[in-house]
């Protein structure tokens, strides 16, 4: 979501209020891979992804005249795949807890942890250290590092006070740094 | 490195030591490249879930005559439903039509004010976006007849046993299906343009059919002629502004039907030509801001609107 400026989704939001379903469909085109990929993230399966992301741009549909087109449509996007996709997990665990379903799965985690072992590329590294944050902290990390957002559509998106943020970052960027330090000495990080 | 961080990071790392802030944002940039793996499958294409609001894709509940409204009641309680959902939703536009005076169930008349733009559903399921300052009188029988005085795009429903036909100024149109802008401004030869399907323009006895990317100026004493659209046809419902060499006269008409400011010119400007091409302009200001400058004029804003002069 880099490349999408603010006045893109300003636009979408007139078009949603306008009911342009054509708006809508550019809207989904240009949006859909990144939420797909942040709803991926606290899902870990592919079904549940696809639904989770379509009910989201339904509901959006749904609520469009009553879309602001003064505040953040981004923020928004992702405020409600966070809901969506959590809610997701939690009626999940609630089949997972009744004794009658027996085949609620496990999530699968993210990389196979063998697919580490011969590498020391730092960006699988990397990666896999970004993985082992604490999930929020991925979250917000995430977000900032590769979605594009700012610490204040992050605010708004996981309900988190900005100075929270803030702290999630940094405290992420510090955790990756220690591992890079002990994964590699050589890494002159205070240079 | 620091100026290759986001403002909002390097300012939550301002209060730590140089050296530390300078480790940080070289993490930053070498995270660039370790992305979590993506999912391994692609979202569901935009098909899908258009397919999925198409069948709820109603009017807005100020959109609506109280007189198809009656008519949505008759022909589907499903809709209605629906409709009511939406309605819920826009309490005070609820308000606003019960409140307005029942129109002749026959023919119902629609009309954006100048600076509006409307976007309704008929009764036979097309759509239909409204410019401002424009107005329309739909009557759907076994021919669906619009007349149209203003500009509109129109998302026809296919019904191949009753034809929708729209008068417009000097021409009619009809449609074969399809998705295409009308304009009819006083002033200004009719316009039309097809962005979907097939339409047949005509004058008489003259006659053309347009596909996509085709659009015919029905010039006065002149044959009707098919051209190619120089922008998407219809682009003004997306905030679109666009005028090809076009009178000033012309253009401030279009600003005080698009946005509802009236604008005047000084007579000896009015046949000025100019061409726009402004794939956004949400307001007012942008249209004036990009022609006063390059033609070197004042923009004057009264009380009554705008002036534009030397």
């Amino acid at each position: 979501m880099h490349a999408l400026s603010v006045d893109d989704f300003r636009q979408w939001s007139l078009d949603l209020q306008a009911s342009d379903d054509r708006g809508f469909a550019a809207l989904y085109t240009a949006t859909s891979p990144a939420l797909h990929r942040y709803i991926h993230s606290i899902t870990r399966d592919a079904e549940a992804t696809n639904d989770v992301l379509q009910e989201l741009y339904v509901k959006l549909w749904n609520v469009r005249t009553t879309i602001d087109p003064d505040r953040s449509l981004k923020a928004l996007l992702f405020q409600m795949a966070r809901n969506f996709a959590l809610n997701h997990e939690r009626a999940k665990r609630r089949r997972a807890s009744d004794p009658l379903d027996d085949h609620a799965e496990p999530a699968d985690s993210a990389l196979p942890a063998d697919a580490l072992l011969d590498t020391n590329q730092v960006e699988d590294r990397l990666r896999a250290w970004i993985d082992e944050l604490p999930p929020r902290r991925r979250e917000a990390f995430c977000l900032s590092r590769f979605e594009g957002l700012s610490h204040d559509e992050i605010a708004k998106a996981m309900d988190l006070a900005p100075k929270t943020v803030n702290n999630h970052i940094v405290l992420a960027l510090q955790t990756l740094r220690t591992r890079l330090a002990e994964f590699d000495p050589s890494f002159r990080l205070d240079a | 490195m620091l100026d290759r961080l986001p403002l909002d990071l390097r300012d939550a790392l301002a209060d730590l030591p140089a050296p530390e802030q300078d480790a940080l944002a070289r993490v930053w940039v070498l995270a660039e490249a370790a992305a979590p793996a993506p999912p391994p499958f692609a979202p569901p294409p935009v098909e899908d879930l258009l397919a999925r609001i198409r069948p709820s894709t109603l009017p807005l509940a100020h959109d609506h005559a109280p007189a198809r409204r009656a008519r949505l009641r008759v022909r589907t309680w499903a809709r209605m439903g629906a409709l009511l959902a939406v309605a819920a939703l826009a309490a005070v536009a609820v308000t606003t039509w019960t409140a307005r005076p029942s129109a002749p169930s026959t023919a119902a008349t629609e009309v954006a004010a100048p600076g509006q733009k409307r976007t309704f559903r008929l009764a036979d399921g097309s759509t239909v976006v409204l410019a401002g300052g424009s107005t329309m009188q739909a009557s759907m029988g076994d021919t669906r007849r619009v007349v149209l005085t203003g500009e509109a795009f129109f998302d026809v429903a296919h019904d191949a046993t009753r034809p929708f036909v729209i008068q417009a100024r000097d021409v009619t149109v009809q449609v074969l299906g399809t998705a295409f802008n009308v304009r009819a401004v006083s002033g200004r030869p009719a316009e039309v343009g097809v962005v979907r399907g097939r339409v047949a323009v005509s004058r008489g006895t003259d006659r053309v059919e347009l596909t996509p990317g085709e659009q015919t100026v029905a010039e006065a004493a002149r044959p009707l002629r098919v051209v190619p659209t120089a922008h998407e046809p219809g682009a003004w419902r997306t905030g679109a502004f666009y005028a090809e060499n076009a009178t000033l006269a012309d253009i401030a008409a279009e600003v005080g039907r698009r946005y509802g400011t009236a604008v005047t010119v000084e007579p000896s400007l009015e046949d000025r030509r100019w061409t726009l091409a402004l794939p956004s302009a949400p307001s007012d200001t942008v249209v004036l801001d990009a022609l006063a400058g390059p033609m070197g004029l004042t923009v004057t804003r009264t009380a009554e609107g705008v002036r534009l002069a030397k």
